[in-house]
């Protein structure tokens, strides 16, 4: 199968004073058409700012971002608006995303007129009947609206478009356990019955864990590790998503774990290094990874850029 | 078991707006002990941060404590006078906030601000609480304490502003700390780094600690007991072990299956969503009987008892009262 997108070498670098940040730092993947992949890292990681350069919301330094076989990045601004129906994004925070001053009718309405696509309130009605809302919602102000409520206003106006891929930033994070299931089996329906890919941007990775087929593990702006869900979670090979998964507690006292603890804490991401980004911190470190680590396929696409990946020490530890 | 350091009685606590008032807190009691970790969990609007608030005695304005009483010691926390309050706030009872940085003086180095404190409950001198100061920092796991003793809080990174509300916390050997979801907002790398050293404090110094959190990970991993607070009223009180093997309440059961594993997959689809907790404060009796699937007509407007399952396990439902069954 053709990828629905495809991410080359990307780069995105910020001028600070003196320095540059490297936020983004040589990133590759590729993202099927109706398959659900999951981003994962700590703060200040990356993830943010590769999800906005995909979409085009920052022209990113250097790289490709081959959607549909066009590269987004080398779009003038004027065919890329027409595109922009194709890839949405829903935002983390629903109060800061919706327009105070709109009511949900409204909010619906715009991105459906200005794409052309606007035929009559009946639509509007379809699509509040998709996320679960009520018609008499349609118009309410997002002060009238529950925090579930807002986001699911968010991810109707993402899906309005039929859009073939949607950007999720975080889009449960802000909301309570019992409604984080709610919306997590919302969007997985949504995405079966519109045959959409998403790309589920996280720093839960419980919640990546029950809705992605695929993820990618991001550090210091690289990304270390990428496979299938069960490779990942049940197989992790490099020593930071093996400490990452190892700090996250699980509810179950009968469970016990013996704990990766990482030294210090994630450097800045201006002096970037050559070779492993963890070798400041990892308890394993060696000699070759302090030279670039290329990335180690363990069979299914699983691919980790650990240079101890797939060995005894990793296995045993 | 030796006497409780602090004992929660009937504490009712209610927000007054112009027409109408609102107990977001509905009489609930509990019993902390010695160098024990409980745990206070609930959804967002449950009332945890005002129960610990209520204890501290720092409410807002606007909300009233008005009933009940809140024991240390013998004496009830409620009718002391301010004077006599702050011989306990930060002397005895500590707390450590959720955005650590927000909690710190920005305009003071963090190394003067832990001396601060240790000048006003230790009686030393100031340049004795200076190197204190920077002492308690190398204790909390502050690396190169010296030099970091004299940064801004805005140059720290969120972990170390809580090891710093830590270092200012132990200045004092408190009996209780009350941690108000120490780590949101900090990574979970960095939440088990803080919490390894919560636990290692309390052992060392033999402090109890009431920790509030929304995760039940935490829970499992860090407290022994917890309680489980659902729109301003206990459901719950039991040992960990006891909350996962063996939950009684119908709001703790329809919690703990909405909670996702990492270690595992769940299903996502049987779950109902719960209704806002707002729409739920009226209610005269059981605040979760709305939503409950065991709802009985005496929920609705009586007060449940409370049901003692096994010693230090009790459940406020009406379901396990004797009378019902």
């Amino acid at each position: 199968m053709e990828p629905l997108l495809r991410v080359k070498d990307l780069h995105k670098h910020y001028k600070d004073g003196r320095y540059t940040v490297h936020a983004v730092n040589g990133v590759n993947f590729d993202i099927f058409p109706g398959e659900a992949v999951g981003l994962v890292g700590e703060s200040g990681c990356g993830k943010s700012t590769t999800a906005r350069c995909i979409l085009m919301l920052e022209q990113p330094t250097h790289g490709k971002i081959i959607f549909k076989n066009q590269d987004l990045a080398a779009m003038s601004e004027h065919p890329l608006r027409s595109w922009r129906r194709f890839f949405q994004i829903v935002f983390q925070d629903p109060n800061e995303s919706l327009n105070p001053r709109f009511n949900v009718k409204r909010t619906l309405k715009e991105p459906l007129f200005l794409h052309g696509l606007y035929q009559d309130s009946h639509q509007l009605g379809e699509l509040m009947k998709r996320v679960t809302l009520e018609i008499e919602h349609l118009e309410r102000y997002p002060h009238q609206l529950s925090g579930g409520q807002k986001q699911r206003v968010g991810i109707a106006r993402a899906i309005s478009t039929s859009p073939d891929f949607v950007v999720l930033d975080e889009p449960t994070s802000s909301l309570d356990m019992s409604l984080r299931i709610h919306i997590l089996s919302l969007l997985r329906r949504l995405q079966r019955e519109m045959n959409m890919a998403y790309l589920f941007i996280s720093h839960d990775l419980s919640t990546v864990h029950n809705l992605c087929n695929r993820v990618l593990v991001m550090y210091l702006g690289r990304i270390i590790e990428m496979g299938t869900s069960e490779d990942v979670f049940n197989n992790p090979q490099h020593i930071y998503t093996r400490a990452l998964l190892s700090a996250i507690p699980i509810p179950d006292p009968a469970i016990k774990r013996k704990r990766i603890l990482l030294q210090g804490e994630t450097p800045n991401s201006r002096d970037i290094e050559v070779g492993c980004s963890l070798q400041k911190r990892c308890p394993y470190v060696r000699q070759e990874c302090s030279f670039p680590v290329p990335y180690t396929d363990l069979g299914k696409r699983h691919l980790v850029a650990c240079v101890l990946a797939g060995s005894e020490i990793i296995n045993g530890s | 078991m030796s006497a409780p350091i602090i004992r929660v009685e009937e504490l009712t606590v209610s927000l007054n707006t112009d027409d109408h008032q609102r107990n977001i807190i509905d009489s609930i009691s509990f019993d902390m002990f010695p160098k024990e970790i409980m745990g206070l969990v609930g959804e967002s609007g449950s009332g945890k941060t005002m129960t610990a608030l209520s204890i501290m005695q720092l409410l807002p304005k606007t909300i009233k404590i008005c009933g009940g009483s809140i024991w240390y010691e013998d004496k009830d926390l409620l009718k002391m006078t301010s004077r006599e309050i702050r011989t306990i706030r930060g002397n005895k009872i500590a707390m450590i906030f959720q955005n650590p940085r927000m909690a710190l003086n920005p305009l003071m180095r963090v190394g003067d601000q832990i001396a601060r404190a240790v000048c006003l409950h230790c009686e030393v001198s100031s340049e004795k609480s200076k190197s204190m100061a920077v002492e308690l920092m190398s204790q909390v796991g502050i690396p190169d304490a010296e030099s970091r003793a004299r940064s801004y809080p805005h140059q720290l990174s969120g972990g170390m502003a809580q090891r710093v509300l830590i270092a200012m916390m132990l200045a004092c050997k408190p009996k209780l700390l009350i941690a108000d979801e120490p780590t949101t907002g900090l990574d979970v790398t960095i939440q088990a780094q803080i919490f390894k050293l919560i636990k290692e404090i309390q052992s060392e110094i033999g402090v109890a600690v009431l920790l509030i959190t929304h995760d039940f990970g935490v829970v499992s991993e860090v407290c022994d007991r917890v309680g489980v607070m659902y729109a301003g009223q206990i459901m719950e009180i039991s040992s960990v072990i006891d909350v996962f093997t063996n939950p009684k309440h119908p709001y703790t059961q329809r919690l703990l299956k909405s909670i996702l594993r990492v270690d595992r997959k769940s299903d996502l689809d049987t779950n109902k969503a719960l209704s806002p907790i707002s729409a739920v404060f009226d209610s005269p009796g059981c605040r979760f009987a709305s939503q409950c699937d065991c709802v009985r007509p005496e929920c609705l407007w009586e007060r449940p008892k409370i049901y003692t399952d096994s010693p230090g396990h009790s459940v406020y439902c009406f379901n396990y009262s004797r009378d019902n069954k």
